[in-house]
């Protein structure tokens, strides 16, 4: 049964920094990316949750459960929220092994019967008597994560989970960490700033700016559909939608989105379920149906509607998925677009960036 | 050399060290989580015996303890004995004395412990006394140590307080400085030499230990 968590929490800081969240979410096992710039309040209203911080005012609720309320002077200890939380350094215990970090202030009966299963399942056996400091960054957020989903928490917290992990291994570690997440179904909230990590995790976004949530929805709705200019300034100008990998020869691989056939330049290992992005300035915009080019992708489309930003026009364009393109206001007078006509889009192989969905 | 004298003093030093490990960990850690806003006074209690000097502290604590003193008279309720000029008002001054030497070394090492240890101990149930012992004090262990020898080393050697507080009784306030102190008024040197030279022999010994053992106290590489 999925349960509710509300959150409604004003947190200050002498600096006159301040965290003003109105969110809720259920808990049906699903991945909430909470996805803004550095310095936004994240990690903030993700303590607030856990009750590592205690908001100056409002109230938290998980299911039945009172967390926290200002008004009723009521601020449940961590310890007894039940939660899990995967601190960005991990926070391993220095001076215990693998196996006494993952059993820490567990029963001897749970450690028992949970913790084969846990090293097994997060490939740790190799480990499991060493000391942490001795573990490689990825062995280290495994261990950490075992700690955590050992004891079943109700929601889970990450809070910028990769930042420790060099960037060559950071691809492959996010889509293990996936599969586990998805194996235990557990509800996680995670932090991060990184729109790659946001779009290949999330099922779900909230977007935070300047300690304020702006938008939650869909991953690839609040990428496509910014509710404002400040929502669409922090995802970027960028078309995502969800495609599927068909093919691969000779490192171009085919995807299908909705009833079009794309082609893209991937180098890595890909397969299945993507994401597609593209850049608004890759595409380029042709009034004809045009003869040669050496552009692989050629979608024909109609203009759904125009919006002048400056010198930049965001024409969004209806070519089976919406697609939208920036071009100068000088190329758009020139072209003498309208909405309803027309067009043709073109775009290089190599601008269509696909993130796998595991 | 007067044995009756160190061996006062060693149990005076054992058990103020121990009083000051047992009073001085809660203190120290509310030092160090606390946010109250006024928290600096605390802390400047705790650090007023290091600049006061030991006569000024020996008076107010020797007022204090008193008969006529609301401490010193529950004492006497209690015990029906007089609190000072005995080694229980001793080993309370001498708490007192070395009060910032145990607190100060255990607050620094709480504050120098990753605070994401203790949070990361909360978020996995454990409650705040839990963690406290299995995770705070593991990790202290070096500051804790020093704290705690500290204390030991600055009571051995203390002067001024005991003599304010506890008078000069053989066998009940008699410490090893105050028997320096009285040799070398007799014109015995050879004997205050020789308890002086005990008394250096055993500070330095300790602070060695200290030191030393702080030095190898690297966790995750063992057989270094």
């Amino acid at each position: 049964m999925a349960r509710e968590v509300a959150a409604n929490i004003i947190k200050r800081y002498p600096s006159g920094f301040r965290v003003c969240a109105d969110l809720d979410f259920h808990t049906d096992g699903s991945v909430m990316v909470l996805f803004g710039p550095s310095g936004s309040g994240k990690t903030t209203l993700l303590r607030c949750l856990a009750g590592l911080e205690r908001p100056d005012m409002g109230r938290v609720q998980f299911g039945s459960e009172i967390w926290f309320d200002s008004d009723a002077r009521i601020s449940v200890c961590t310890h007894k929220r039940g939660v899990g939380y995967l601190f960005q350094d991990y926070a391993l215990f220095p001076h215990l092994t693998v196996t006494k970090n993952i059993t820490y202030n567990l029963s001897r009966k749970e450690a028992r019967e949970r913790l084969e299963d846990i090293i097994g399942l997060l490939r740790l056996s190799d480990v499991r008597d060493r000391f942490p400091a001795s573990l490689s960054g990825g062995e280290r957020q495994r261990v950490a994560l075992a700690r955590t989903l050992i004891r079943r928490p109700k929601i889970l917290f990450l809070d910028e989970p990769f930042s420790a992990i060099d960037a060559t291994a950071r691809e492959q570690i996010r889509g293990e960490i996936k599969v586990i997440l998805k194996g235990f179904q557990t509800t996680t909230l995670l932090v991060t700033h990184d729109r790659t990590e946001a779009l290949s995790l999330g099922d779900k976004l909230i977007l935070i700016s300047d300690g304020e949530v702006l938008q939650m929805g869909n991953v690839d709705e609040v990428f496509n559909r910014p509710v404002n200019q400040k929502v669409a300034s922090i995802v970027g100008v960028e078309t995502v939608v969800p495609g599927k990998v068909t093919a691969i020869s000779e490192g171009l691989v085919t995807v299908d989105v909705s009833s079009e056939r794309l082609f893209s330049v991937e180098s890595k290992d890909i397969s299945g379920d993507v994401f597609v992005c593209i850049r608004g300035e890759d595409i380029i915009l042709e009034k004809d149906v045009a003869s040669n080019s050496s552009a692989r992708n050629r979608l024909r489309g109609r203009i759904r509607k125009i919006a002048l930003e400056g010198p930049i026009v965001r024409i969004i364009i209806d070519c089976g998925f919406l697609l939208t393109a920036l071009v100068t206001k000088q190329s758009y007078q020139e072209l003498a677009l309208a909405e309803g006509s027309e067009i043709t889009a073109s775009v290089k192989a190599q601008s269509i960036h696909l993130i796998p969905r595991v | 050399m007067d044995w009756e004298a160190i061996l006062l003093t060693t149990r005076l030093a054992l058990l103020t060290s121990i009083t000051l490990l047992i009073i001085g960990l809660p203190i120290a850690y509310w030092l160090s989580f606390s946010t109250w806003r006024y928290k600096f006074l605390v802390e400047a209690i705790v650090a007023l015996p290091l600049v006061l000097p030991p006569t000024v502290l020996g008076f107010y604590i020797l007022v204090a303890m008193g008969p006529r003193s609301p401490i010193g008279g529950l004492w006497e309720g209690l015990t029906g004995g007089h609190l000072v000029f005995s080694f229980g008002g001793l080993l309370i001054a001498s708490v007192l004395y070395s009060l910032p030497f145990a607190v100060q070394s255990f607050t620094s090492s709480f504050n120098s412990l990753d605070r994401h240890l203790v949070e990361a101990a909360w978020t996995l149930g454990a409650s705040r006394l839990k963690t406290f012992f299995t995770i705070m004090i593991p990790l202290s262990t070096s500051g804790l140590i020093t704290g705690v020898v500290l204390s030991f080393a600055h009571t051995m050697g203390e002067f001024g307080v005991v003599l304010m507080v506890g008078g000069n009784i053989p066998g009940v306030t008699r410490t090893a400085s105050i028997d320096i102190y009285d040799k070398v008024q007799a014109l015995d040197y050879a004997s205050a030499g020789k308890t002086a030279l005990f008394l250096l022999i055993v500070s330095f010994a300790t602070l060695s230990i200290v030191y030393g053992f702080n030095k190898r106290r690297i966790y995750g590489w063992p057989g270094r």
